[in-house]
């Protein structure tokens, strides 16, 4: 015991140097999320907790964002693709929370319009493996600060991507807007943000549980033990 | 000692990331969560506007017209036209997205009227362009009278049973053939001729040198008469034949309503062609006169009225008509032997 007794300062100081480097490493990355990448890492185990290493990513092939301008009442969609990737040891729970802004232009009408679905902005997000169509926010929310002047927000918080854990998963987002060939014209000038966060709660000893049955595509409010962050 | 410390370091390590607000453990839990939450503006969609049409133009083409043109914006599928008094006519209420003229007709004279574009692109519509005109007064033409002499030699013809109820100007116009190459007129007299203005020639045209054929236009001031006279003097006493039609000019507002004219002459062949005069407003009404040497009959120009229409086997032939348009083109057609012919065309102000 005594020859041990010099080694507990050390790897106290260790451990606790794991633990300082650990807040800048994870404050780096996640500066990075209104960009395309976010990761962060930390690895610790135990006879009963885990922690590890988890990247999510969210990218578009060609642009951070993807801006759909000079819609016209056609009935024609333009989509634009985005694909949150997932990688780590343990596996985890995909999920996305679902954000609009929208704003009025001339017309005077928000662009996205839940209580008249069928002249406003033609919104569908889907996902690909497996196949999701989300469903879409229809309660208007607070908006964030960042929203532009005049917003109306409308949220729907943690739709899963999908029912089963996944260790390694790249999941295809799909925004499609369009305006249909009868949207009246208090549509001109509108516009709306459609913005995506995904969610990769590992499951380990974290098993889903929503307190209704969980659906892809549809939101999971956590129950029990299962949260989402 | 290490199991004790492992919830100590799990707690600090949840503590450092919950500090990022991405972990919701406990320390000393059975509970392992770890997760990020990335977020992205996914797509921003931003919905036209449809710009209206420009350089819309309403112009009184006559008593009863308009003419309606704009140009065109980049988008649209098609247009929505209103008419502001009455029932929109000669214009379509949608126009097509290539139109970008067109005719509205049925209006009545001396009123304003204000049109109403958009642009439409399915159930969008732009703002609207306006403009408005105002049709001028109705001009009406009436043959009050007509007087032929066939007396040789003779230098003056009078029509008689002129009756002018208003006052209205009177527009004589004179078809002469005679032998010598002298057929001007001198003066224009008679109970009917009013004082407001002088008499004054308005174009004259002849053709011929040993047989000639002259055709002629004045405005004489009206007056209110009943059953009166008018009498046309010639410069010189060498006629054959002479007519002489007397027409009110009703409608007007112009104090002299007869503007200048254009003529034509010398001209072989057996059609004789009205049309637009140059340098004549749109909303000026238009007369068409025709003397021929030896035709038989002359047909109505198409969109024309007529007022004297020629009489059949004259070896001097004349025929008058109106049309409501400057722009209406027409051509009367001769029958016989037309050798030579003469017009004159006179606009009259409204």
């Amino acid at each position: 015991m005594r020859h041990r007794r010099p080694k507990r300062p050390l790897l106290r100081a260790v451990r606790l140097a794991v633990c300082v480097l650990a807040v800048p490493a994870i404050a780096l990355s996640l500066t990075m999320i209104g960009g395309t990448v976010a990761s962060s890492s930390a690895t610790e185990t135990s006879g009963h907790d885990s922690v590890t290493t988890t990247t999510v990513t969210l990218t578009n092939s060609a642009l951070a964002n993807c801006p759909v301008t000079g819609l016209l009442p056609t009935g024609n969609q333009t989509n634009c693709t985005f694909t949150a990737s997932y990688a780590g040891p343990s596996a985890a729970y995909l999920a996305v929370n679902v954000l609009v802004e929208t704003q009025a232009g001339a017309g005077g009408t928000a662009l996205y319009n839940p209580s008249d679905g069928t002249h406003d902005l033609n919104l569908t997000i889907t996902s690909t493996n497996p196949t999701v169509t989300y469903t879409l926010p229809t309660t208007a929310t607070t908006c964030p600060g960042t929203a532009p002047s005049g917003s109306t927000c409308y949220e729907l918080d943690n739709e899963l991507t999908g029912t089963t854990a996944v260790t390694s998963a790249a999941v295809a987002f799909t925004v499609s807007v369009g305006l249909p060939a009868t949207s009246t014209t208090g549509y001109q000038g509108g516009a709306a943000q459609i913005i995506l966060t995904t969610h990769a709660a590992q499951s380990g000893n974290n098993p889903l549980s929503c307190t209704a049955t969980a659906t892809a595509g549809s939101p999971c409010t956590a129950s029990g033990t299962f949260k989402w962050s | 000692m290490r199991t004790r410390r492992r919830p100590l370091l799990a707690g600090i390590l949840a503590i450092a990331v919950a500090g990022l607000a991405v972990v919701a453990a406990a320390p000393g839990t059975a509970l392992a969560l770890f997760s990020n939450a990335p977020t992205a503006t996914a797509a921003s969609a931003t919905a036209a506007t449809l710009s209206a049409p420009t350089s819309f133009t309403a112009t009184a083409a006559s008593a009863t017209t308009a003419t309606l043109s704009w140009t065109a914006p980049s988008t649209l599928t098609g247009y929505t036209l209103s008419q502001s008094t009455g029932t929109l006519a000669g214009c379509s209420a949608t126009p097509t997205s290539t139109t970008t003229t067109c005719t509205a007709t049925g209006l009545s004279p001396s009123t304003t009227y204000t049109w109403t574009l958009t642009a439409v692109y399915n159930g969008w519509k732009s703002n609207a362009a306006t403009d408005s005109a105002t049709t001028p007064s109705a001009i009406s033409l009436t043959l009050l009278a007509k007087a032929t002499s066939t007396t040789s030699n003779s230098q003056s013809t009078t029509v008689t049973g002129v009756t002018n109820s208003t006052g209205a100007p009177l527009l004589i116009l004179v078809y002469r053939q005679g032998s010598s190459s002298s057929n001007t007129i001198s003066s224009i007299t008679g109970t009917a001729v009013g004082s407001s203005f002088s008499p004054t020639q308005i174009v004259t045209q002849q053709f011929g040198s040993s047989s000639v054929r002259m055709v002629e236009a004045w405005a004489v001031s009206g007056t209110v008469v009943s059953s009166g006279t008018l009498t046309v003097t010639f410069a010189a006493a060498d006629n054959v034949t002479t007519t002489i039609d007397v027409v009110e000019v009703s409608g007007s507002t112009a104090s002299n309503p007869l503007a200048a004219s254009t003529s034509n002459t010398n001209i072989s062949g057996t059609t004789v062609s009205g049309g637009s005069l140059s340098g004549v407003s749109a909303s000026d009404t238009e007369v068409f006169f025709a003397g021929l040497a030896t035709s038989t009959t002359m047909s109505t120009p198409s969109g024309y009225t007529a007022l004297d229409a020629p009489a059949g086997g004259s070896s001097a032939v004349h025929g008058s008509w109106y049309t409501s348009s400057a722009s209406s083109t027409g051509t009367s057609t001769t029958a016989g032997t037309s050798t030579a012919w003469a017009t004159i065309e006179v606009a009259i102000q409204p």
